[in-house]
Order: C-alpha cells, then structure tokens, then sequence
C-alpha cells in the first residue's frame, strides 16, 4: 500500500520545522504513532485525529486523504500483473500503457 | 531458508557464464547486458527490451509484450543512484528467472521504498528476487574473498559497494550473510527503526529487533540517535552494557546522511570483552557458514 498520506504529513511537517515530538504535543499523540503514520502507512487515522493534524500543519484533510491515484484500466488490468497497482498514479499509469503499446507493435 | 535455494542457483547458474569475462570487466556486473544477451541463449521467450523512462513513483517492472513471446524490463531513470537502478534491474531479472512461469502472472511491478520495507510485509517472490539480486550482483566466492579475514568496518564495506556497483546497505545486507560475527545492521530514521537484520549468529543467541511489531526507538546514548555523521561514529564507538543491550557491550558504526536524513549502524557484539579488539577465530569456516545460512546454496 502506497504511504501518500504519510508522505505528506512527512513533508509538511519538515517544511514547518517541526519535530515528530512538537507535532505529536499538538495533536494529543504519542511521537511513536506520528513516526508510524509517516513511515509505515499501517494507521488509519480517525477522523478527529486527521482534522488536528491537518489543523497542526495548516492544511486540509482533503488534501491529505486525496491520494490522486487512478484505477487500474482494463488494459493495464489485462496486460500486465501490478501487485502494488496503487504505487502508481495516473501519469505513470498512463505511460506504461504507452510502452506496452508501442513496444508490442515493434518488429 | 531451503526458500533461498532457487534464487542461489539461478543467479550462480549466471555467475559461472560471467566468470569466464576477463577480470576487468567482471564487476560489477551489467544486468541489461546479461538480461539481453544471456537469456535468448536458454529460453525461446527472452528479454529482448531494457528501457528507462522517466517516471513518478515507479522503479522497474519485468512485462510481457502481449503480442509476442518475449519480456522487457522497463525502469525509472529519475533514481540518482546508479547503484539503486543496478539492484532494481537484477531484481526484475530474478522475477524473470525464477516467477515468469507462474500461472496468472504477466509481468512483476516494483515499488518505491523496497529497502525501506525490507522487512515489513514483502512477498515471497519480492524476497526471492532480491536474493537473487544480491548473489547475481554480489557473488559468493569474489564477496567472502574481499571481506575474510577482514574486521568490519565502513571502509571495507564501502570497497564492496563500489566494487559491486550497489549501495552501501546492499553491500552491507550482504555481508551479513557471511559473517561469522555476531552483528546486527539498523536502518533508522527521525529516532525510530525502519527496520533491523542479524546475523546468523546473532539471531540465533537472541539478539535482534522486531521491528514488524511496531516502530522501535533509537537508543539514546547511541550514535544512531545523534543523526549527524562523524569519522568517530563511522569508524566504531564502544558502548558498555544498558545502551544497546540491557547485558551486552556493542561496537556501534554509524553513519548518517544528511541527504536522505537516515541513519545506518552495524553493531558488533562479538569479541569485545578485551580492549577493542576483533580476534579473528582460527577455526572459522565460511563455506560451511555458508551452508548453515543457506547463503551459498
């Protein structure tokens, strides 16, 4: 499972030189949990969680639980085997049909 | 680890058709040149596509041409690190080697973070393509000859990363598999462990981290927790009892890049009770280390 989420929270809170320990002080959580949410996208944060994060970093919970992530199209679903299908996003998703394609058609 | 076998065999089925390369072009090995000129030599469906794009999120992915009976691995050229694309690439060639057969699979895609997530969740195939990355990339017989007899240091480890054309903590995680040192390898970032790997040796006598159960701190005291680079650190602080190891003295290496803000430590457990110093044992026998890892199958 792609961590977008924890990407995000990552670099917002970098950009606002925050530490783990601040940012976990202002939402009411331990620094462990901010790491684990960062790092290993197993938490889901609730809801109230989320919106004093998004709050602590001024942000919006949209933005961060928007993940921009495309379905698989039926093409890509038939053609290749992605285990990790939502590692990409539509862009690369987008390319790869566009190899495929043009690679199959070669000689 | 009689799940290790296959990638072994593959990758040494290869090694022995390389050792026949003059010794200046042996290492490190080119992986599109073996993915292109190797595999139509012993299969009627070769590789006969290697092709970096630019990309997003994705490293590498080993496809299938749906029209035709043949495999192309494609592959992110906006990683920086060389080493990094030479590793995705021997891995996309272990799924080649060892899964393209198996039912229902037409090509393998690679994520980002795989050396973060190591440990956390991987698949069987994932682990049995970076086996056989690292034995492909990293071959038995040449690593034990760089690094017997040879105490660990950063130094040494960064001869064979450069030697292999890998990373640093490719290098690393192999040497694990070889030494006959009780040793633990860390990767840690902002405090806590991404993830943790022993020795053989060290396993087995109780010493590791379960970083699977949740995120694990950085001792404090240790060079790890500094998160800034020194020679002191990299080249090996002695901690007494309580820092690492409730009972244990540890030889602590680190080093930190402020790049990527992360953190790599060996720690070394063995032979430390007097003064700092690594007694290399006599009686050591790394081929039949070897076998009891199943590292030289």
């Amino acid at each position: 499972m792609p961590n977008l989420i924890g990407a995000k929270i990552k670099e917002l809170r970098k950009a606002k030189n925050l530490t783990l320990e601040k940012l976990a002080e202002e939402i009411g959580s331990g620094k462990s949990y901010i790491w684990e949410l960062e790092n290993r996208g197993v938490k889901r944060p609730s809801a109230e969680k989320l919106a004093a994060i998004a709050r602590a970093l001024d942000t919006t919970t949209d933005f961060l639980v928007d993940n921009g992530m495309a379905e698989p199209t039926n093409e890509v679903k038939r053609e290749v085997f992605f285990r990790k299908f939502d590692n990409l996003d539509e862009e690369d998703q987008q390319k790869i049909e566009d190899i495929i394609d043009a690679w199959s058609r070669k000689k | 680890m009689t799940e290790k076998k296959r990638p072994h065999k593959e990758a040494n089925r290869l090694s022995r058709i390389l050792d026949t390369l003059p010794p200046e072009e042996r290492y490190p090995v080119e992986i599109e040149k073996v993915a292109l000129e190797l595999t139509p030599s012993f299969n009627d469906d070769p590789i006969t596509e290697v092709q970096g794009h630019s990309f997003n999120k994705f490293e590498g992915a080993l496809l299938k041409d749906p029209a035709n009976p043949r495999w192309g691995i494609f592959y992110n050229t906006n990683i920086q690190h060389p080493g990094r694309i030479r590793f995705t690439l021997a891995h996309e060639l272990g799924h080649y080697m060892l899964h393209r057969q198996d039912t229902g699979l037409d090509g393998f895609e690679c994520g980002a973070g795989d050396m973060l997530r190591y440990d956390t969740g991987y698949t069987a195939r994932e682990e049995e393509a970076n086996a056989f990355a690292a034995c492909l990339l990293m071959p038995a017989h040449d690593f034990r000859r760089q690094v017997e007899n040879e105490r660990f240091s950063f130094d040494l480890l960064g001869h064979c990363a450069d030697r292999y054309g890998v990373s640093l903590t490719s290098a690393v995680l192999r040497w694990l598999e070889f030494t006959s040192k009780r040793a633990i390898a860390v990767f840690s970032e902002a405090g806590y462990m991404h993830w943790a790997k022993s020795s053989d040796k060290a396993f087995k006598s109780g010493k590791y981290f379960a970083t699977r159960s949740g995120p694990i701190e950085v001792p404090a005291g240790s060079q790890a927790a500094e998160q800034t680079f020194s020679f002191t650190a990299r080249d090996g602080v002695r901690h007494g009892p309580g820092v690492w190891f409730k009972d244990d003295e540890v030889v602590e290496h680190t080093v930190y890049s402020e790049e990527y803000e992360k953190t790599l430590t060996v720690l070394i457990l063995d032979n430390i009770g007097h003064g700092y110093e690594y007694l290399e044992d006599k009686t050591q026998d790394l081929p039949d280390l070897f076998r009891h890892s199943g590292a030289g199958e």
